[in-house]
């Protein structure tokens, strides 16, 4: 059987630098594979188990086959073999195998963070296009209506939705249920969810974005900026923008703000933002990418790492340097704030 | 001026003359290869950056086939398809204007490619896992940039070659993809050449063969099914000629497949599955 434990992935030129903390992992789990008394597993260096489409995993009927794989009968031998349906690396957690694609279309689940555009427009619901195989839904009755939380929702709501979400116009949201084919219903009940402005959206592979304890990062820029917060959706979709001014303007009661903040909340209007933090952002964006296409984890901490290191390399003033991040220089920049974060 | 068509973008009006090439005289002076000896390939995934998945493939010249295959989806189907329990593959084979040597060939699809698009698709539909994604379409767009030779004088064995490839090509752009499908396909062709109708292996127009019949098949190797069968010619059914030519295309279209194998897996392995 050639079925080995697959780690967490790091592209060729990164491995030296993390070979210390993989080795720990893979010891780690080991242990915990021997104590669970499960048969060892070869995992030599340079073994690696990619399977394409079509490809017999195992034949053996102690696995449980999870996504990316079907069974099939075995013509010659008889039983059932697993079948991998994608091209992607194997993995296994206890008994169950399943084949991790290296890019998918995102599968949404519940309690998600989303950033999703709006591409349609329904008498009681918007149709939002958040990465996935189906479009998902947004429902007049799940979005917060201005003037209070706890207001019902009326047929001149239903006559005036455009004036909440119009087309095109981009949100974040949560994943509130799945329908039976996949597809999601998502709801914008907290004054964190709603309508995006004053930013702008880059779009990544959904593998490249994982599920974290927060989603929404916020980062004090270089260069006079000031603060931008990046709204990482779990669906490849990211809105990097200027944080909105808090600040409450006078001593106010709880539903006042709720008021104040509804007032605004659907307003399609940018405010104006200097060319300094533009900049900013659009440096975000590139390391963002560059961090995507190096296979690095994008979360607060790397995400603030590697935004530093960029900074300083433009600063640095070499004309040469290609401030959009692409190819060999993203690398390099990944690679530098990576080293510093290992401590080398 | 005053008849000049405004609605599109009018060259200039000075006269410029088209350059004139010498006839392609590659086919006589390349050296012939042992009938069972196919033609390398050159096939790399994920080079079209908008698409969902892509591939890119040519053959080794004096081959001069070059085509790219992308696919989009699964997206949602708009609500005029009505609904649909699988998704919906569909595949378009085009030909580029400057694809065929000689004469252009015009930008209104034709019969041809109307035909060669439904073949595409028979072959590639029966391999995706389309129950797994309702109400959804999957859209495969196969560009054919070179030909071998010239098609328009219904040169079989050249448009059997790019169908072949459409369906090889494709296949890979769909595992880049990352759609499920519970095996890949790819296509080979056989023929029965000169009086004795000997066998040859992944025949090209060039080579000038004197074709008597050809077959090409879409297998799924893994599964050892055929998706597509395309023959041409006269074959003795009775004899088994017509059994042995397929089988021949079916040997080609296994050696292909491991080829279309190493594509898909290098990608992966280029991007995220190395792990040591």
């Amino acid at each position: 059987m050639s079925i080995s434990i697959t780690r967490p992935s790091t592209p060729p030129s990164l491995a030296p630098l993390l070979r210390t903390s993989i080795n720990n992992q893979q010891n780690q789990q080991q242990q915990e594979e021997d104590a669970d008394g499960d048969i060892p597993m070869v995992s030599s260096a340079g073994d690696v188990s990619i399977v394409t489409p079509g490809e017999v995993v195992t034949s053996n009927p102690q696995w449980m086959r999870g996504h990316g794989t079907y069974l099939v009968e075995d013509r010659e031998a008889g039983g059932m073999n697993i079948v991998a349906t994608v091209a992607g690396t194997v993995q296994k957690v206890n008994k169950l195998l399943s084949v991790r694609p290296l890019k998918a279309r995102y599968q949404p689940e519940i309690g998600d963070l989303v950033v999703g555009r709006i591409v349609e427009v329904q008498s009681k619901r918007w149709k939002v296009d958040i990465n996935s195989a189906q479009n998902s839904a947004l429902l007049l009755s799940s979005i917060n209506l201005p003037g209070g939380i706890l207001r019902k929702r009326t047929s001149t709501d239903e006559l005036q939705i455009r004036t909440f979400f119009s087309e095109g116009d981009l949100l974040v949201a949560e994943v509130q249920s799945l329908f039976q084919d996949g597809s999601a219903s998502l709801h914008t009940r907290s004054l964190k969810y709603g309508k995006l402005r004053n930013g702008y959206l880059i779009r990544v592979s959904s593998r490249g974005i994982q599920r974290a304890r927060s989603q929404v990062v916020s980062l004090a820029t270089a260069n006079g900026g000031g603060e931008v917060e990046v709204v990482l959706g779990v669906n490849g979709y990211v809105w990097i923008a200027k944080k909105a001014n808090t600040a409450p303007t006078e001593g106010v009661s709880i539903t006042r703000l709720e008021e104040e903040a509804s007032e605004a909340i659907y307003s399609s209007k940018n405010d104006f933002i200097l060319p300094a933090t533009r900049r900013e952002i659009a440096r975000i964006g590139n390391c963002i990418r560059a961090m995507v296409r190096c296979n690095l984890r994008v979360d607060e901490d790397m995400l603030n790492a590697v935004y530093e290191v960029a900074v300083e390399a433009a600063d640095q003033g070499e004309e040469n340097v290609d401030a959009s991040l692409e190819g060999e220089e993203g690398r390099r920049v990944v690679e530098i704030a990576l080293a510093r974060k290992m401590g080398l | 001026m005053a008849m000049a068509d405004r609605r599109r973008i009018n060259g200039p009006t000075g006269a410029t003359v088209p350059p004139v090439f010498l006839e392609q005289t590659l086919a006589l002076t390349a050296p012939r290869r042992a009938p069972d000896e196919l033609r390398k390939i050159f096939l790399k995934t994920s080079l079209t950056p908008p698409a969902t998945g892509s591939a890119f493939l040519e053959l080794s010249a004096p081959s001069t086939l070059k085509l790219t295959a992308s696919v989009y989806g699964p997206r949602p189907l708009p609500p005029s398809a009505g609904f649909s329990p699988h998704a919906r593959l569909s595949a378009e084979l085009k030909f580029a204007p400057f694809s065929t040597a000689g004469n252009r060939r015009g930008y209104v699809r034709d019969a041809l490619e109307r035909d060669l698009s439904t073949q595409l698709q028979v072959a590639l539909a029966r391999s995706v896992k389309t129950a797994t994604y309702p109400k959804s379409g999957i859209d495969v767009f196969v560009t054919v940039l070179d030909c071998e030779g010239s098609i328009d004088d219904y040169n079989t064995l050249g448009i059997m070659q790019a169908l072949a490839g459409a369906i090889t090509c494709a296949s890979a752009a769909i595992a880049d993809a990352g759609i499920e499908c519970v095996d890949l396909v790819s296509a080979g062709i056989a023929a029965a050449v000169g009086e004795q109708g000997s066998l040859v292996m992944d025949p090209s127009p060039l080579d000038g063969y004197d074709v008597k019949a050809a077959a090409l098949v879409g297998y799924m190797a893994g599964r050892d099914e055929i998706t597509l069968l395309w023959t041409k010619g006269e074959l003795n059914i009775e004899g088994g000629d017509f059994e042995s030519v397929v089988d021949k295309a079916v040997e080609v279209a296994t050696q292909i497949r491991t080829v279309l194998n190493e594509a898909v897996k290098e990608r992966v392995l280029a991007v995220g599955g190395v792990n040591s």
